[in-house]
């Protein structure tokens, strides 16, 4: 009976992101572009904080380490995150996106249509080298967070377009590092 | 035969009495008099037992129609969903909690600064800093900076979360071993005993593993338990049910061969139950099921009543009735002093059960009396040759050896039963469910790392804000047993709903850390200092949170079951984990120590409560006994010994065969026994009375015969309760019957002497 309450309570409170995997009729993963895995990148990304009427702007790089995705911050402040699904300091919110960031960064359109539907805004236009989608998700409990995701890039995905439902926005604009050296700094920061 | 007026105005006035029982009962149906399953009615009421029906009743509520799946194997994220289709389209299932997509921490919003997770209360201003930073920076959060900077719902809710279930891919389970198990909860879409709804949800779930037989399928919940012993139930029924009612019309219609003849022994039964069930309902106000059932088999000894008058009819049909008033008369009178002895128990249960036994015998016994006669008689010449081929099976004069033989027997019998009989009150051997079942439920306790909470505390104050403060101090006491290893855990409300205390002082220590952490947080994040007051303003009003906001929430509701309000006193449950038995006797203490705080073990309750009914039921079961062997020396002076052989040897043997093969007695051997005692009573008083007349042996033979296939067939029954009534009913029954033969002696030695007897 305990283990039976607990559980439906664990169940209730993690499941943020669970979706059906109704898969988007709106893009087929034949149709979309096909993307190179960011094995580590440079970003800068900006908060826009609505109710705080606030920007908050950073920069730094990730890089992939064994099942994880180092996310440096390098600018205003020096802070590491190590986004992995066995890290018990993120964010429980964090741990269900974990998934569709990876997926994001990896191109991993499958993965993603799992989750969200796949939209191509300008579809006749886009090119190999230039593509946008924009990715609504599927699910409510994802929604109830998260309005939709607008992707653009080429080769890789160059810029990423996070709309949360309390109007916050992130913009994440990715440019390809080297591996090598991003390793580097990680060991002497 | 004579048919005096007096007797035709005597059955004139019982079929008044049945009539008005009739009529009794139909209005208790109709009018819904209260029904009661409860094992907590069996025991004398204690200060605590309101309370305990209460946490009960509520617990029950709260699970009872809850289940849980674990499913692991090749691909088995993905054929979760056509699982969770199939159970879905099976209208077994209301709700799939796992796929709840409510967001648990919107309804927590608003009271956030009052709930300190423990590790955030133990880290200092810099830590909260740099908590806050990370959260800002971190993309994918929708980190609020200025409604919760530092992420206090995150950690309050990840410290109420700290369990074994993650969420992959979207998907919940369990990961052990390397072996990913996904997680089904769901809510039926009805009663969990509900047939239909245990119909479609087991051919649901068995046609989702037979066609993925690669798959591991672990279930957990009520409505499997049910469903199985509702099987189990059906298949006897029709099985052992009907197989001892063919098979007691079978031997009823060989040797009366005359339908009348078995709608008149029927009647008495049928006439016996309709004048105690109304009875018993109005005398104790409720009916509980659990007494009505064995009371109910007690009364197939009122069908000896009936068996004897129709034999004595059948084989002397010119004959007058008198000669058998007296037999019957002390039959019904032995069985009444054993069954009303009970009342003398301080046990409720027992007193509801000896006084529906004993109305239903009194019942049977009146109808045989005053409407039997009455009814014509034809009778059939196959029945006189069956009694006398029966007849024949007696002692021969020199029956020496088999004196020698009995004498041995009851030697060993005494011998084994003083050395190796032992009583067993142990639940598990009653738990009528599978292993298999009971396994996978373990397994299912195992990985989710909640074993199954029998145990729990209930602690009561005077309103809501004590129990809680209440709660909170228990943790002094239950923390150091968790921390020793000696209890596996332990949950109530206020470690979802703190204390008013506890969450002012949350509140003074988070406006302490804001204030040394805010100005800091902005400051390295490159954010103007004047957004400050825009954060720490929320922290200037926080309301409370109550425990009725919290479990009205979607999230709180599952923490029902920790809160019994709507009645006084305010009560709470204190849900414990596997205990040792040192942690059981602190637990013990410390109820005992504190006021208003009690312990219920539940499993331990119940097998206390057939520990007491059983010495209870043996102890006045022996002085009954007694009292009854000196009412036979007054009347059978030195052949006293002929009636209590029958229903005393057969106690004696059947405890000796059940001591040699190292079975403990249970309540319900005890129960079978007494069925034995009353038939042996009858059989000894019979051959007693009439020990030549093949009449009185042919209605104890049916009588044994019939109480065998009606009882006995239980035996093999794999419930155990019935099982054990069964095989104490087959060994009873049989030594009974076995042993009429020496209490009648051998032919002709002994004229019948009861000629003078009237019973008028």
């Amino acid at each position: 009976m305990l283990l039976i309450r607990h559980a439906a309570l664990a169940v209730a409170l993690t499941l943020v992101a669970a979706a059906p995997a109704a898969q988007a009729e709106d893009a087929s993963a034949a149709e979309l572009p096909a993307i190179e895995l960011s094995q580590c990148a440079r970003f800068t990304q900006e908060r826009e904080m609505a109710d705080l009427d606030t920007t908050l702007k950073s920069t730094g790089y990730f890089l992939r380490r064994d099942d994880a995705l180092i996310w440096q911050t390098t600018r205003p402040v020096d802070d590491r995150v190590r986004l992995a699904a066995d890290n018990p300091d993120l964010p429980r919110a964090l741990k269900v996106m974990l998934p569709v960031l990876t997926g994001l960064l990896d191109g991993n359109w499958e993965a993603l249509q799992e989750h969200f539907a796949v939209k191509r805004p300008d579809a006749e236009r886009d090119t190999p080298d230039a593509w946008q989608a924009r990715l609504v998700p599927l699910d409510d409990a994802v929604a109830e967070r998260l309005e939709r995701i607008d992707a653009a890039g080429g080769e890789r995905v160059e810029t990423l377009k996070i709309r949360f439902a309390n109007a916050d926005r992130i913009t994440l604009r990715l440019t390809p590092a080297d591996c090598a050296t991003l390793a580097a700094e990680t060991e002497t920061p | 035969m004579s048919r005096a007026p007096g007797l035709r105005l005597d059955a004139l006035l019982w079929g008044v009495v049945m009539l008005g029982c009739t009529l009794l009962l139909a209005g208790q149906w109709l009018g819904g008099a209260p029904v009661d399953t409860r094992i907590t009615t069996l025991v004398p009421d204690s200060p605590a037992t309101p309370l305990i029906e209460r946490a009960e009743k509520h617990q029950s509520q709260a699970f009872e129609s809850r289940i849980l799946l674990l499913i692991s194997g090749p691909e088995s994220a993905e054929k979760l969903d056509a699982l969770k289709r199939a159970l879905r389209d099976s209208g077994s299932i209301a709700t799939l909690s796992s796929d709840d997509l409510t967001r648990p921490d919107a309804a927590l919003s608003p009271y956030r600064y009052r709930l300190l997770a423990d590790s955030l209360a133990e880290k200092d201003a810099d830590a909260w800093r740099q908590r806050g930073l990370s959260r800002l920076f971190t993309p994918g959060v929708d980190a609020s900076l200025k409604k919760d900077p530092f992420g206090l719902l995150d950690a309050w809710l990840e410290a109420r979360l700290d369990g074994p279930v993650t969420v992959e891919d979207g998907k919940p389970g369990v990961t052990q071993g390397g072996t990913r198990w996904q997680l089904i909860s769901a809510e039926l879409a009805g009663s969990p005993y509900a047939m239909d709804v245990q119909r479609k949800l087991t051919a649901a779930l068995g046609d989702f593993e037979a066609a993925h037989p690669e798959l591991d399928v672990l279930r957990a919940g009520l409505v499997f338990h049910a469903a199985a012993g509702a099987r189990q139930g059906k298949r006897e029924v029709t099985t052992i049910g009907l197989g001892s009612l063919l098979g007691i019309v079978l031997l009823l219609m060989a040797v009366f061969r005359r339908p009348g003849v078995l709608a008149s022994l029927l009647l008495s039964v049928a006439s016996g139950i309709t004048f105690a069930l109304p009875l018993t309902w109005w005398l104790f106000g409720t009916l509980n099921l659990l007494t009505l059932a064995f009371g109910a088999s007690l009364i197939g000894i009122a069908v000896d009543y009936a068996l004897h008058l129709q034999c004595a009819r059948q084989l002397h049909p010119g004959r007058s009735l008198s000669r058998l008033w007296p037999g019957l008369t002390l039959g019904l009178v032995s069985s009444l002093a054993a069954y009303l002895l009970q009342l003398a128990t301080p046990l409720p249960g027992l007193h509801q059960m000896a006084t529906f036994a004993a109305l239903g015998l009194l019942g049977a016994w009146l109808t045989t009396r005053l409407w039997l006669p009455l009814l014509p008689q034809r009778t059939h010449p196959a029945t006189w040759p069956i009694a006398a081929r029966l007849d024949r099976l007696r002692l021969p004069r020199r029956a020496a050896p088999w004196w020698s033989g009995l004498g041995l027997v009851g030697v060993v019998a005494v011998v084994l039963m003083a050395t190796r009989l032992t009583p067993s009150d142990d639940l598990r051997a009653l738990n009528p469910s599978s292993p298999a079942l009971i396994d996978q439920q373990r397994q299912v306790q195992t990985l989710l790392e909640r074993p199954g909470g029998q145990r729990y505390l209930i602690a009561t104050a005077d309103d809501a804000e004590m129990l809680l403060a209440k709660l909170e101090r228990l943790d002094q006491s239950l923390t150091p047993l968790v921390e020793q290893h000696r209890l596996g855990g332990y949950r109530h409300l206020a470690q979802s709903v703190p204390p008013q205390v506890v969450q002012d002082k949350n509140l003074a220590r988070v406006r302490d850390l804001y204030d040394q952490a805010v100005p800091e947080l902005l400051d390295d994040a490159g954010l103007p200092a004047a957004l400050a007051d825009t954060l720490t303003s929320p922290l200037k009003s926080v309301p409370y949170l109550t425990p009725s906001t919290w479990l009205d929430s979607p999230a709180g509701q599952a923490d029902a079951a920790l809160w019994l309000s709507g009645a006084t006193p305010t009560a709470a449950l204190v849900l414990l984990e596997d205990a040792d038995p040192e942690a059981i006797s602190a637990l013990q203490t410390l109820a005992a120590e504190t006021p208003g705080l009690y312990y219920h073990d539940r499993v331990a309750a119940i097998s206390a409560q057939f520990t007491r009914l059983r010495e209870h039921i043996s102890r006045w079961l022996a002085l009954a006994l007694v009292g009854l062997a000196i009412i036979f020396m007054i009347r059978y002076r030195r052949r006293a010994w002929r009636v209590l052989l029958p229903p005393v040897g057969a106690v004696v043997v059947t405890l000796g065969v059940f001591a040699a093969a190292g079975v403990g007695i249970t309540l319900f051997h005890l129960l079978g026994l007494l069925l034995v005692l009353g038939i042996g009573l009858d059989a000894g008083i019979f051959s007693t009375e009439h020990p030549d007349d093949p009449a009185a042996w042919l209605a104890i033979s049916l009588s044994c015969a019939s109480s065998l296939l009606a009882f006995g067939l239980l035996a093999f029954s794999a419930t155990p309760a019935l099982h054990f009534l069964g095989t104490t009913c087959l060994t009873g029954l049989a030594a009974s019957w076995l042993l009429v033969p020496f209490s009648r002696g051998a032919p002709a030695r002994l004229p019948s002497t009861d000629a003078s007897a009237t019973s008028r």
